[in-house]
């Protein structure tokens, strides 16, 4: 490995930092404590304070600090002293909450405190459902399944008028569109517990974050402490940054884990995409017997990501490749060497990642493993950069008038909505809402205040949560292997595509629509496909044009679509061969805005093209501080030549089916957000793009063709003309 | 279809009944407390089956052997051809003990007893339980009509009572989305004075459905002894017969009011967006047949049912 480069950063080992509460705890909890030998450390016991004390708080201290630990024993105590309390935790994932479940169940059952956690989410069994309800004080759930279960008053009121607590798990996942979506619906839950006159305090646990507190206070609608006094013992740790400019990202990952699994150290590494893990685990099983490595990800049977987690805990598996799904919190302790290949959009991964490394007493380390687009050769040319990055700020949109909209709908539907007293809930703007509701007769005047009045389902008509569309279920014989989302088998069962599952290589023979199945065959050839798509965007009708000085930011209704035209073969990273597919493209309705440029434009026809680009990239990074959501929410195309606009042009989306009023907002305050896009590309010290101006995390061109200096010129053109 | 059956006026003579409103007026105004709705009356002629008598139905249900535990239906025919005639019977084999217990629950117990005995065993949908309901006189036949599948407003609500061998259909109806509280407690007084209710797919839907809307205006839920849903009990019967169980399809095999021009339940919504439009009440009898229909019906089903089983 004579060509590779490493960057270090060594982090000191830490001892820990016990505390003990001051705030009273029942007898039994401290007996549970004692017998299990558990010393509170210092964030433990302040969050078992602060939460006593009737503060709501968030605790963001690192993976395998012991948060859960911090969350549960307020609770625990709560309700060992009031037998009729309850308290609802919400978990990001399915995984996840099965794995909490255990944690839960256990401490409950040592407590003896006749809680009878359960979970209850679209996985429930019908016929056990009304028994948790009226039976359970510990439900386990996630937001999806709150936004449905809250109009049903009936069935829920008497859990509802108990609540205690709400603990929120993961809670950084909570940002953008999707955050701002949960944010209305906490402030929905709350104001049905307030009717009950039960004020439940809220414990979210969390990411390192750029702003916690106050995202934990918009996210819940309620003063928040942030618990960040990490007083868990931490191992030694190198952080490290490994170029290597021969190999893929994949590869160079590959190399890396095998030897530190030759040093005898458990590893596990995270990759981009799920076919990134399983091709480097496959490139780990060359030295390596198979039963010790694992891939783990998304799709995976319930019970064959048990089986892994189980391994890497006890020890068997010693090494593991995995997408995000492990970045949560499940519990699989920590590992040695935590091996991040390639910059996966947010430093709040990072950091995530980075905290499954280090055991007691063992020195651990972070290879940061750079890929070859351009935002991670920055990082690799720039370590410092890297080493010095600090977490994002998680925004939230809590005054999107379309989220409102649908939030007072179901908010009608789940108890009579009456101005003066839930404005506070959902701010100044929702009367002006609630009165045009009223004239499109989807809510009615009563003496009990509004009650919704359209025909359709709220909770169902407003996919408030994402339209989850179709599951499909890739078919090996008679067995499901794993099952994909819509996005996920467009883009990776094609017909010809290879799917990798544990190692096995499997070629998708027939696609079955009208049963969503995917039919594959095993394949022992040692070949693997990678898409070969385009992304368009074709205008439907444009609804207005808004004006700022001589710029026309025009803005309507828009189709973007996908289409996949073929696949390259590869063996290892060589394309051997490329193949022709004509399948139906992937397409999305949605709003956009879009910018056209004139021939005064001071730019060549060489640089045009990687201006545009930079712009669009800059003013996506731009707008979330402006429009309140997350880059991940918004999309951009750009082109020299668009045809239904006869010209260069560039488009900027809402990533969200039948937008939510990004794009809208961009237009209105396009020329503060240029401004800002200028401000971050000129005043950046890098020489031709960088993650912190015009390189983006989700650029379906790898962020190739893009022209700083352009970028700069036409970003100060458009702000010029603008004024 | 008209099938002639002891205890009923034949379906065929009835026809007329909803056609004499041809100036259709929606009864008359009530007040209450919260507001005001409209109630409307209409009585049904039917003969009243005298009820049937209860240690008829203890013994019936007696003879069902796989009400113990061990038993299906292939063991049970094999028993029954070696004389074992009822629970009691069982009492020599290794059966005893369950056997025992079911049939001191069967003999001696309270109605609710024997009911929650089927429950546990999952069989709540076994006919010849209808024979328990009991006296006419404690009978609710129940069935809303709403504005849409979940959490949208009860527009109407039709009860049936059993007064002097006639049908009384009750109805409420909402002339703004303001009288659904009205109108249901109205709906509410009704239930208190009844035992049991009677309905079709009211255990998933209208029961349930109610309670929530009294629950979503902050009021208590209805409450009652007895719930006999037969949509269960008619696809025990029925099944294999009719192309299926819904409740317009079993009419029409069987002797029951009949039906004139009806609304399709799924249509319900759009004549009542259509008459908050234009707020003329007439456009809403399509809708209110249907409902006096489905009530009146249950009354029928269910003497159908029973004639069926213990004539």
């Amino acid at each position: 490995m004579d060509d590779v480069i490493f960057f270090e950063k060594t982090e000191d080992a830490r001892t820990a930092v016990f505390q003990s509460p001051n705030e009273s705890m029942p007898e039994k909890l401290c007996a549970y404590l004692n017998q299990k030998n558990i010393r509170t450390y210092t964030h433990q016991a302040e969050a078992y304070d602060a939460v006593r004390r009737g503060e709501n708080i968030i605790v963001t201290t690192p993976t395998a600090s012991g948060k859960t630990l911090s969350c549960l024993l307020p609770v625990f105590a709560n309700l060992l002293e009031n037998p009729d309390a309850t308290a609802l935790l919400i978990y990001p994932t399915k995984a996840l909450t099965r794995d909490q479940f255990l944690t839960i169940q256990e401490m409950d059952s040592a407590l003896n405190a006749r809680t009878r956690p359960a979970i209850y989410d679209g996985d429930t069994k019908q016929e056990a459902r009304a028994k948790i309800r009226s039976r359970s004080r510990i439900i386990l759930t996630n937001m999806y399944e709150l936004h449905h279960i809250l109009p049903w008053r009936a069935k829920w009121g008497d859990f509802f008028a108990n609540l205690s607590f709400v603990v929120i798990d993961e809670a950084h996942k909570y940002r953008g569109v999707f955050g701002s979506n949960t944010a209305l619906l906490i402030r929905r839950l709350r104001r049905i517990c307030n009717y009950y006159d039960g004020y439940p305090q809220f414990i979210l646990s969390s990411a390192t974050l750029g702003n916690a507190k106050r995202f934990a206070e918009t996210l819940t609608g309620l003063s928040a402490e942030e618990i960040s006094s990490d007083g868990s013992p931490r191992a030694k740790r190198t952080f490290r940054i490994c170029l290597n400019p021969k190999k893929s990202a994949s590869a160079a990952a590959a190399e890396i884990m095998k030897e530190s699994i030759r040093n005898g150290r458990q590893t596990i590494c995270f990759t981009k995409s799920r076919t990134g893990a399983e091709l480097t685990a496959l490139r780990c099983i060359e030295e390596n017997p198979k039963e010790q490595i694992a891939s783990y990800r998304g799709g995976y049977r319930p019970e064959e990501r048990k089986k892994i987690e189980s391994n890497l805990k006890q020890g068997k598996v010693s090494g593991v490749v995995s997408t995000n799904a492990l970045e949560v919190g499940i519990d699989i302790g920590n590992l040695d060497s935590v091996v991040i290949s390639g910059y996966q959009g947010s430093m709040i991964s990072v950091f995530q990642q980075a905290g499954r490394a280090g055991r007691k007493g063992q020195e651990a380390t972070v290879t940061f493993v750079a890929g070859q687009n351009p935002i991670d050769q920055y990082y690799a040319n720039n370590p410092k950069a890297f080493f010095s990055a600090k977490p994002e700020e998680a925004i939230l949109g809590i005054k999107n008038p379309y989220l409102l909209e649908s939030h007072l709908l179901c908010a009608a539907a789940e108890l009579p909505y009456k101005s003066d007293r839930d404005r506070k809930y959902f701010g100044e703007a929702s009367d002006d809402i609630i009165s045009d509701l009223k004239n499109r007769k989807l809510v009615s005047s009563t003496a009990r205040g509004f009650v919704y009045s359209g025909i359709g389902n709220p909770v169902m008509e407003h996919t408030i949560f994402g339209n989850i569309g179709k599951t499909w279920a890739v078919v090996f014989g008679n067995s499901t292997l794993e099952t994909m989302d819509d996005g996920q088998a467009y883009r990776e069962a094609y017909p010809g595509a290879v799917i990798f599952h544990q190692g096995e290589r499997y070629r998708v023979e027939k696609i079955e629509p009208e049963i969503s199945v995917i039919r594959v065959r095993k394949t022992s050839d040692n070949y693997h496909t990678r898409p070969i798509s385009e992304t368009s965007i074709s205008i439907n009708r444009k609804e207005k044009t808004v004006r700022h000085g001589n710029i026309s930011i025009h803005f309507g209704d828009v189709s973007v679509s996908t289409q996949i035209y073929g696949y390259s073969v590869l063996e290892f990273d060589r394309i051997v061969t490329t193949e022709e597919l004509s399948v139906e493209p992937r397409t999305f309705q949605t709003k956009a805005c879009w910018i056209t440029v004139d021939d005064d434009v001071p730019l060549t026809a060489e640089n045009l093209a990687g201006s545009l680009h930079g712009t669009e990239h800059a003013l996506i990074a731009a707008m979330p501080l402006y429009v309140l959501s997350d880059r991940a929410d918004i999309g951009g195309v750009s082109s020299p030549f668009h045809a239904d606009v006869g010209g260069p042009a560039v488009f900027i989306y809402d990533g969200v089916a039948g937008g939510i009023g990004l794009s809208e907002k961009a237009a209105e305050l396009f020329p503060k957000i240029a401004e800002l896009a200028y401000r971050m590309v000129s005043g950046c010290k890098c020489e031709s793009g960088c993650p912190s101006c015009i390189h983006s995390p989700k650029c379906g061109n790898n962020n190739q063709m893009l022209d700083k200096e352009g970028t700069v010129k036409l970003l100060s053109y458009l702000i010029k003309e603008s004024k | 279809m008209t099938v002639s059956h002891p205890g009923f006026v034949p379906a065929s003579s009835l026809m007329q009944g909803t056609k004499d409103t041809a100036d259709f007026s929606f009864g008359e105004e009530v007040e209450t407390a919260d507001g005001f709705c409209l109630r409307k009356e209409t009585v049904f002629p039917i003969m009243s089956r005298s009820s049937v008598d209860e240690d008829t139905v203890r013994c019936r249900l007696s003879e069902d052997l796989t009400l113990v535990s061990g038993i299906g239906k292939v063991r049970e025919a094999d028993l029954k051809r070696r004389g074992f005639r009822n629970l009691r019977d069982l009492e020599k084999t290794r059966f005893k003990d369950a056997a025992e217990d079911a049939a001191d629950i069967i003999e001696y117990g309270t109605v609710k007893e024997i009911l929650s005995l089927y429950s546990d065993l999952k069989r709540n949908s076994e006919p010849l339980l209808l024979g328990l309901l009991g006296d006419t006189a404690s009978h609710l036949y129940f069935d809303i009509e709403t504005l849409g599948m979940a959490h949208a407003p009860i527009i109407l609500f039709g009860i049936g009572e059993i007064e002097h061998g006639t049908v009384k259909v009750t109805q409420y109806l909402l002339r703004d989305i303001d009288e659904e509280l009205p109108a249901m407690m109205l709906t509410k007084e009704h239930f208190k004075k009844h035992s049991t209710v009677i309905s079709y797919n009211g255990r998933c839907f209208d029961i349930p459905y109610l309670n929530n809307r009294l629950a979503f205006y902050g009021e208590r839920e209805v409450r009652f002894n007895v719930h006999a849903d037969l949509l269960h009990p008619t696809r025990r019967l029925f099944r294999n017969e009719f192309p299926d169980c819904r409740l317009e399809t079993v009419e029409s095999y069987i002797p029951t009011f009949a039906r004139g021009e009806d609304v399709p339940g799924y249509l319900v919504p759009v004549y009542y967006q259509n008459y908050l439009r234009s707020k003329n009440i007439r456009t809403l009898r399509p809708v209110v047949e249907h409902n006096t229909l489905d009530v009146a019906n249950l009354a029928c089903l269910l003497n159908y049912e029973t004639e069926l089983l213990y004539g």
